[in-house]
């Protein structure tokens, strides 16, 4: 008899199912450009952070023997150098690691803050979802920028600051658009049905509504990484980014469009680098949406 | 009123004393609000209108009426899924407003819910034995991780699934097998009770029977009370001891199923019975 | 008797992830002029794929083969330019759900008189003239009021109603019905019924596509059991329901509910 059952279970268990996101992901293969960007998002991340141990310049390594040097593959410098004599290419594998580390760290910490928001706002409504909404409608026209800037006049120009200066404006967006999802999905019959059992409302916020709710967030992250970089290379670029010797594309861009006149590599470079990415992660987005599009199924 | 009819309500009649009643509404009235006005009064729309009616246990009761009528906002209301307006609701003898949390938790237990739509009350992200064992999770989650899955895949064979369905999703099974997820999911922990709300409706007809036989089947070996809604006369007839017709709310005639369905008293319930096409043709 | 449409040898192929899938194989009848015929089946039978190739809205991924002859023309060799001249005007198409096939943003007047400005070529003026007495053919009250309001402010009898009314503004030969009273209720059923019956009466052909085997019963003269994409059963209503010869009609007979004895 227990031999039986086992068998049931076992047998029961052995066949899996295709799940909505398995499914989702090999659809977003298929689509040419979704699949492209997925490779040069790839190549650029791990050049970032291998490419530096290749190579044989240092990214705070001057030499004022060759500043503003012209991309020259016999010096090594294969993409030239900067004003104090840095090679450009270990300078923008390095921009790249800080870039792509802000992108999503900062995205992640907007993420959870978003999400947690957004869920609670919307599954209990009422007078705390008007609250909570308004709260985050008067945060969204506080002038951000002065907000950053008294920040740093406080505390420094620290990095850490910076994730959080930029995590700190961007769960608001997430937040809303989670709201929403939440409110359309509250309504549907297997919430209901939850409810019906008595299932208590934290669990149907944690296994019911958020895993409905992953396709959405998945493409928001992909669409939110650039912004989040273009918001540090703004920031970088009004000089309240990283400090020196550290860089990032931002601080890159910036500096090369000083320069951008007599030395055009120190701007196309960094440049070319960052809008290969962004680039890479909206098509990677866009295929996204599309392949976890649940009317297709 | 014919005489077996008077006949047969005097039989329930008798039957009353040994069938306890088990739910009780009384002067229930529902609304919703469909314009919110700032300097006027808000419009509201009398979903239910001061409904009374009692079911006692071992019964089915039908409850049939076109679109409109309330029939869902009346399942809801009584499961307190649904605010009420006023009026009271008694579940075993004691008004629903006045339980305690843990009667309520046991209440939920004993009286379930199968809805219409099957795809839609099943979460796409969950696999299919996750969706039956999240009652398991409320009321046994003492038990081990193991003994649930017997008791998922026990359950999933009472109502006709096979167990390798078990790791699969809703969107790759068909509408019939998806009701019967909604059947093992509401039946898993032995309810009392088992409210149905249009369940065959959106499916074919061969598969409609067979639910319907299912439904019937489970009704007996597990001696359940049934409310079966449905706006569909023919379904409603075959599986209902009573029936209650409603219409805009209100309660138009309410009787023993041969007497609505053979001797109708009320215009607007003729007028429902004759508007059915008969499957035979002239 | 006169045929109106005659299909010979259909066959409806899918183009899918999974491969090609047949819905329809290799089905052939007819439709008799002035009648009113039935398609019954379950979910997968092919029904509706058979009419959606008869009229040309396939999904992209779909390819129908075969012979659809209307009017000494072979529908399925027409362009699609061509086709979308017999599409409402000649053979008109109810879909099933009077809640998602009109338009929510255009008013129900609008709805009605496109149709006749496009493929007849008529005035304003005139389309309104025939628009209200389509909309009183289907027995629609207060027709100046209805012609200014949206379908969000009727009901689902009354926009199945417009529906009807839409696809009568050409003075079809031919209504394609698919499903048309299955998401009504019981009661407005009987109307719409009786609606499509008064058509019959005008020499207009239907083709009434639906699993309600009382709605054939009651409305249908002739009627095909399709299952699985091919076409099992056909014959005359009352003979196929009383006496069905083939497995699955008897099938589908016996899972109808018992009604009145």
């Amino acid at each position: 008899m227990i031999n039986n059952n086992e068998e049931l279970i076992k047998k029961a268990l052995s066949v899996k199912g295709t799940s909505l996101l398995s499914d989702a992901f090999k659809r977003l293969i298929k689509n040419k450009a979704s699949l492209s960007g997925l490779v040069i998002l790839s190549i650029i991340t791990l050049l970032s952070i291998f490419g530096p141990y290749f190579l044989k310049f240092d990214f705070y390594e001057t030499d004022w023997n060759s500043i503003y040097l012209p991309p020259d593959f016999e010096s090594g410098h294969y993409f030239g150098t900067d004003g104090n004599g840095r090679d450009l290419l270990v300078r923008i594998l390095y921009g790249g690691r800080l870039s792509l580390t802000i992108g999503i760290i900062a995205t992640l910490v907007s993420v959870l803050i978003g999400v947690s928001y957004g869920t609670i706002s919307g599954f209990f409504g009422g007078k705390l979802d008007i609250t909570m909404m308004r709260i985050v409608e008067i945060l969204y026209a506080m002038p951000y920028l002065i907000f950053v800037i008294i920040l740093m006049v406080i505390f420094g120009r620290n990095i850490y600051l910076l994730f959080l200066a930029i995590g700190a404006v961007e769960w608001l967006t997430m937040a809303r658009i989670v709201r929403g999802q939440t409110i359309s999905i509250k309504e549907k019959e297997f919430i209901e049905a939850s409810r019906s059992l008595g299932q208590s409302s934290l669990i149907i916020i944690l296994k019911h509504i958020i895993p409905n709710l992953a396709g959405t967030i998945i493409v928001y992250i992909t669409l939110m990484v650039p912004s989040v970089i273009i918001l540090e290379s703004f920031l970088s670029f009004l000089g309240l980014g990283v400090q020196e010797p550290l860089t990032s594309w931002g601080v890159l861009i910036s500096e090369g469009s000083r320069d951008m006149e007599t030395a055009w590599w120190l701007l196309i470079f960094p440049g070319l680098f960052m809008v290969l990415t962004l680039a890479s992660l909206n098509f990677i987005g866009d295929g996204l949406r599309d392949a976890l599009d649940p009317k297709d199924y | 009123m014919t005489i077996q009819n008077i006949f047969s309500l005097a039989f329930l009649n008798g039957l009353n004393d040994m069938n306890k009643t088990i739910l009780n509404v009384k002067n229930l009235e529902c609304d919703f609000l469909i314009e919110k006005n700032i300097f006027k009064e808000n419009i509201y729309l009398k979903a239910i209108n001061n409904l009374s009616f009692e079911i006692r246990s071992g019964i089915t009761l039908g409850i049939v009426g076109e679109s409109g009528c309330g029939k869902s906002t009346l399942c809801r209301t009584i499961l307190s899924l649904n605010k009420k307006k006023s009026g009271t609701i008694s579940w075993f003898n004691k008004d629903i407003d006045n339980y305690t949390n843990k009667e309520l938790k046991e209440f939920r237990r004993k009286v379930q819910i199968i809805f219409q739509n099957p795809y839609e009350s099943l979460n796409p992200r969950m696999t299919i034995g996750n969706i039956i064992s999240e009652p398991l999770n409320i009321f046994q989650n003492n038990l081990a991780r193991k003994d649930k899955v017997f008791k998922v895949i026990e359950t999933m064979q009472k109502v006709g699934l096979s167990e390798i369905l078990f790791n699969r999703y809703p969107h790759e099974l068909s509408g019939g097998q998806c009701q019967r997820v909604g059947i093992a999911r509401a039946i898993i922990n032995d309810p009392e009770i088992l409210i149905c709300d249009e369940p065959v409706s959106s499916l074919d007809l061969s598969v409609q029977s067979q639910i319907l036989k299912l439904l019937n089947d489970l009704k007996d070996n597990l001696n359940l009370t049934m409310i079966f809604v449905s706006h569909d006369l023919s379904v409603v007839k075959n599986i209902s001891d009573e029936v209650m017709v409603l219409k805009e709310g209100k309660m138009i005639e309410y009787g023993l199923v041969n007497s609505i369905f053979n001797s109708p008293q009320n215009i607007y319930t003729k007028e429902l019975i004759s508007s059915v096409p008969s499957p035979i043709p002239v | 008797m006169n045929n109106i449409l005659e299909v010979k040898n259909l066959n409806v192929k899918f183009d899918t992830a999974q491969g090609e899938i047949t819905a329809v194989n290799n089905i052939s009848f007819n439709i008799n002029k002035g009648k009113c015929i039935g398609i019954a089946g379950e979910s997968g039978s092919g029904k509706t794929q058979t009419f959606f190739s008869i009229t040309g809205i396939l999904s992209d991924n779909g390819k129908a083969t075969g012979e659809v002859n209307f009017n000494n023309l072979n529908l399925l060799e027409l362009s699609e330019s061509e086709l979308s001249k017999i599409r409402g005007k000649d053979i008109g198409f109810i879909f099933q759900d009077p809640m998602t096939s009109l338009t929510p943003h255009m008013k129900i007047g609008d709805q009605l008189t496109e149709v006749s400005i496009y493929h007849e070529k008529k005035s304003k003026s005139e389309s309104i003239k025939k628009a209200k007495e389509v909309l009183d053919k289907v027995r629609l009250p207060r027709i100046n009021n209805l012609i200014k309001k949206y379908p969000h402010e009727l009901s689902g009898g009354m926009r199945q109603r417009v529906m009807i009314g839409i696809s009568l503004m050409c003075n079809p030969q031919l209504i394609i019905a698919d499903e048309p009273t299955t998401a009504l209720d019981v009661t407005t059923q009987k109307d719409i019924l009786k609606i499509f019956n008064d058509l019959q009466k005008e020499e207009i052909t239907i083709a009434l596509i639906t699993h309600d085997i009382g709605v054939l019963a009651e409305a249908s003269d002739r009627i095909i059991i399709m299952n699985e994409g091919s076409i099992v059963e056909k014959g005359k209503t009352s003979k196929v329901l009383v006496t069905p010869e083939h497995d699955y009609t008897k099938h589908l007979l016996s899972c109808v509910p018992e009604w009145l004895k």
